[in-house]
């Protein structure tokens, strides 16, 4: 429908189009319980590497990967109260990327280095950094996560694939229907298909709507995509214990063949599919599945329905059968994809301004709630 | 041992230095800040000069073959047994005939190539597996079963002249005249602890191993444990490199309020390490360490060392410690921290320098974009030296002897003398 330029979308290191566009918004980096006061992290994200560390005051820094001195990792040097010391020859720096200390060299020769460093967000159980350039944008801020009760499940998960693939299943309502198949069943909701989809742009991305008529009665499926790799929609229940849960998540691209999926769910304290996902020990990993299934010797359905990870073997199966740098050639496009097409068109639009080094669009939300799940249609 | 019995080793020592190495050290032992000058600054990044590869046709590995090197630990090859061995991005036969005597001839068997290491030792010659060929340590083909004896006398594979000392074997695998043996007294000497003898792999280059050996510096705080237990290491040096005969005098200089004293070591050419290594816990000592770092591929080093110490624990055994390796992947990957390790690990000080070597990367070859210091003067005077003998041998142009003193050299904490 739209002429893209495939290359630009896939390949995100920092001066290819899309490592800029993206780079222009906050993204997670990592989960923040994951890392403790004291130490540090070596963390790849849209090709390069970052030092991620927590100082004995708990507040979380991003700086340059390597020391500028002889360039060894930082991560492997000491954290020491809100700075951290090289390992190799003592540096120290502080988390806005300051020399404190040069032992062994004159004061002036340590005022001159600085490493870069990053600005750093704790939300909602994440740690953002901002990577790009210039004027730091607005933090992120969804006020449909903020609620005070049950808790928040935040959960890492590795993308054998290119992130865009993952953006377009996420505007995709069509896949639940298959991929997703024997928990649709589940419910009334989904059993059966929408009759039409619709997508829009918003000032904040996309509006993504599912219509299905139910007898008298039609309602919307709303959901929505905040740019530039955001996702906020109602979730199925994976399996009978789960429920329908308001789901927050990030793509955000470690390589051009790998994506580091982050997502935020907020959920009651006891119920008990949590447990389910906790004792994710006992069940077959995910890599070995995926590889089974991928190679033929084992099917979708063969698959334990009560597997905590299900929904993702099911989209990982899908993505990796596009390949891992999906090409986008030789597609057949129907009125099913208006959603997968929207976001093309927008991201061609915007990569063609970091091209000709114009200022994209000033991307913003509203600070209410927005809607979400299945609405009557005159709601809008 | 401790750095007040080295004060009075040194001063024999210097009773009996060449006259040329008091010459050479004096201009060292003055105070020399603000030495660097940007164009010794540009010279230290090496530009275009392949350091790090070191293949049979590569500047750096024809250089480095100019020299002997150590190739195995002599208690490892026992008699009638051969091995297939890397060194300098090449592979070797090495065996011991039935009789002890150790020979280095080429990987395959000219015939059909297969690897001769798979053959049979007979009395002092090697034996193809495959169809039988037999030669000797000097490479002559001695049979040749299904041939005429008149293409076996054709025949020959090269071999390298090999000598035994320090308990390694060591090989020369240059071209041209064969040169003199480097001898060390001051390992020979009997210090009244055991000769001990290691070969360690490295997971890095070996330059990046030969910079880290002559940055006294990282000391204080890669071996931060180890130098927190030494008094003499409390506090950090000023810093001092001075070309010499065999290589480069490292001079650490520590102003301790009534005294000021300093530290010797030295690095022979092309890539040995002579020094007094601190003790790495509680009950280990001062102890006298010299190291080959020779490279096997560009991104692996084998460290063979030669030294006199009261032995470290064992790795194995009832209390097993973790493998090196391991641990070192452990810290990398931000699963454990430095300080973790357990401060009694035998391989404490191996651990944490190739943490330091692996967080620059396995084959590290971006110093152009370094920021050197003042406390790297010893680095820069290194890549100075490679880079001007390599160009030298680029154009075929006359290379420096490099010559140690028949005497020993003098190692470890002295009072500093009155330049």
């Amino acid at each position: 429908m739209t002429s893209f330029k495939n290359s630009d979308l896939v390949h995100v290191a920092p001066g290819m189009p899309a490592g800029k566009f993206l780079r222009q918004f906050w993204q997670p980096l990592y989960r923040a319980e994951d890392i403790k006061p004291g130490w540090a992290k070596r963390v790849q994200i849209m090709n390069e590497f970052v030092t991620l560390y927590r100082g004995e005051d708990g507040v979380a820094h991003v700086v340059a990967d390597r020391c500028p001195h002889r360039n060894t990792q930082l991560s492997i040097g000491w954290v020491e109260g809100d700075a951290i010391r090289c390992f190799y020859h003592g540096w120290k720096f502080d988390g806005a990327g300051k020399c404190l200390e040069m032992p062994c060299e004159a004061d002036n020769f340590a005022r001159k280095v600085a490493i870069r460093a990053y600005p750093t967000y704790e939300y909602l159980g994440l740690i953002f950094v901002y990577l790009g350039e210039g004027e730091v944008p607005a933090k992120p801020h969804f006020p449909e996560l903020d609620e005070e009760d049950g808790i928040l499940d935040i959960r890492r998960a590795p993308l054998p694939f290119n992130y865009f693939q993952r953006l377009e299943n996420s505007l995709d309502e069509a896949h639940v229907h298959f991929v997703h198949k024997v928990s649709a069943d589940l419910t009334d909701e989904l059993r059966d298909l929408p009759q039409d989809f619709d997508a829009e742009e918003t000032p904040y991305g996309i509006l993504r709507l599912g219509i299905r008529e139910r007898g008298d009665n039609q309602d919307n499926r709303y959901s929505h995509f905040f740019m530039p790799n955001c996702n906020l929609l109602v979730v199925p229940p994976a399996n009978e214990d789960d429920i329908w849960a308001a789901h927050l998540t990030w793509r955000v691209p470690v390589t051009d063949a790998l994506t580091m999926s982050y997502a935020v769910e907020r959920r009651p304290a006891d119920e008990p599919a949590k447990k389910a996902r906790e004792s994710k020990t006992d069940h077959q990993p995910v890599a070995e599945i995926v590889a089974a299934v991928l190679d033929g010797r084992m099917r979708m359905q063969d698959v334990d329905p009560n597997h905590p990870a299900l929904f993702n073997i099911q989209d990982i199966v899908a993505m990796s059968g596009q390949g891992k740098i999906y090409s986008r050639e030789n597609e057949r496009l129907g009125q099913s994809d208006i959603g997968i097409i929207l976001l093309r068109k927008i991201y061609q639009r915007e990569l063609g301004k970091i091209r000709a080094g114009r200022p994209i669009k000033k991307w913003h939300r509203t600070a209410d709630k927005v809607m979400l799940g299945f609405k009557p249609l005159a709601a809008e | 041992m401790h750095w007040i019995q080295f004060r009075s080793h040194f001063e024999n020592n210097l009773r009996s230095a060449s006259v040329d190495f008091a010459k050479s050290t004096k201009s060292a032992l003055l105070p020399r800040l603000g030495w660097l000058m940007s164009e010794e600054l540009e010279m230290a990044k090496s530009k275009g000069l392949d350091l790090v590869h070191v293949g049979a046709d590569t500047l750096a590995g024809r250089f480095i073959r100019r020299f002997w090197q150590p190739v195995y630990v002599s208690a490892d090859l026992k008699a009638g047994w051969a091995k297939r061995i890397q060194i300098l991005d090449e592979f070797f036969t090495l065996y011991r005939g039935q009789g002890g005597e150790a020979h280095m001839v080429a990987d395959r068997c000219p015939h059909r190539n297969t690897q001769l290491s798979i053959g049979w030792v007979e009395e002092d010659a090697i034996r193809c597996f495959y169809h039988g060929w037999k030669f000797t340590g000097s490479g002559a083909c001695l049979e040749m079963p299904c041939e005429k004896e008149s293409f076996a006398r054709k025949v020959k594979i090269r071999s390298y002249p090999v000598r035994e000392y320090l308990g390694l074997i060591f090989a020369y695998m240059g071209e041209g005249a064969v040169p003199e043996f480097p001898l060390f007294p001051e390992i020979e000497e009997d210090n009244g602890y055991p000769l001990w003898n290691s070969r360690w792999e490295l997971p890095h280059n070996y330059f990046q191993r030969m910079e880290n050996d002559l940055d006294e510096a990282h000391v204080n705080f890669v071996h931060k444990t180890s130098a927190d237990l030494s008094s003499e290491l409390a506090i950090l040096p000023e810093f001092d490199a001075e070309e010499t005969d065999y290589g480069i005098l490292r001079i650490g200089r520590r102003n301790r309020g009534d005294s000021t004293d300093v530290r010797y070591s030295h690095m022979l050419m092309p890539n040995t390490t002579l020094i007094i290594v601190p003790p790495s816990t509680k009950d280990d000592m001062w102890a006298v360490h010299l190291a080959w770092r020779v490279p096997v591929s560009a991104d692996k080093t084998l460290s063979f060392i030669a030294g006199r110490r009261k032995p470290r624990k064992p790795m194995q055994g009832a209390n097993a410690f973790a493998p090196v390796d391991h641990l070192v992947n452990e810290i990398l990957e931000g699963r454990l921290r430095m300080q973790d390790v357990d401060p009694e690990h035998p391989m404490l000080f191996n651990i944490q320098d190739n943490v330091a070597l692996a967080g620059q990367g396995a084959v590290y070859d971006d110093r152009e974009t370094e920021r050197l210091g003042q406390s790297d003067a010893a680095v820069i005077l290194l890549r100075k030296l490679f880079e001007r003998e390599l160009r030298a041998l680029k154009a075929g142009r006359r290379m420096k002897e490099w010559k140690r003193p028949k005497a020993k050299l003098p190692l470890g904490f002295h009072p500093a003398r009155a330049a």
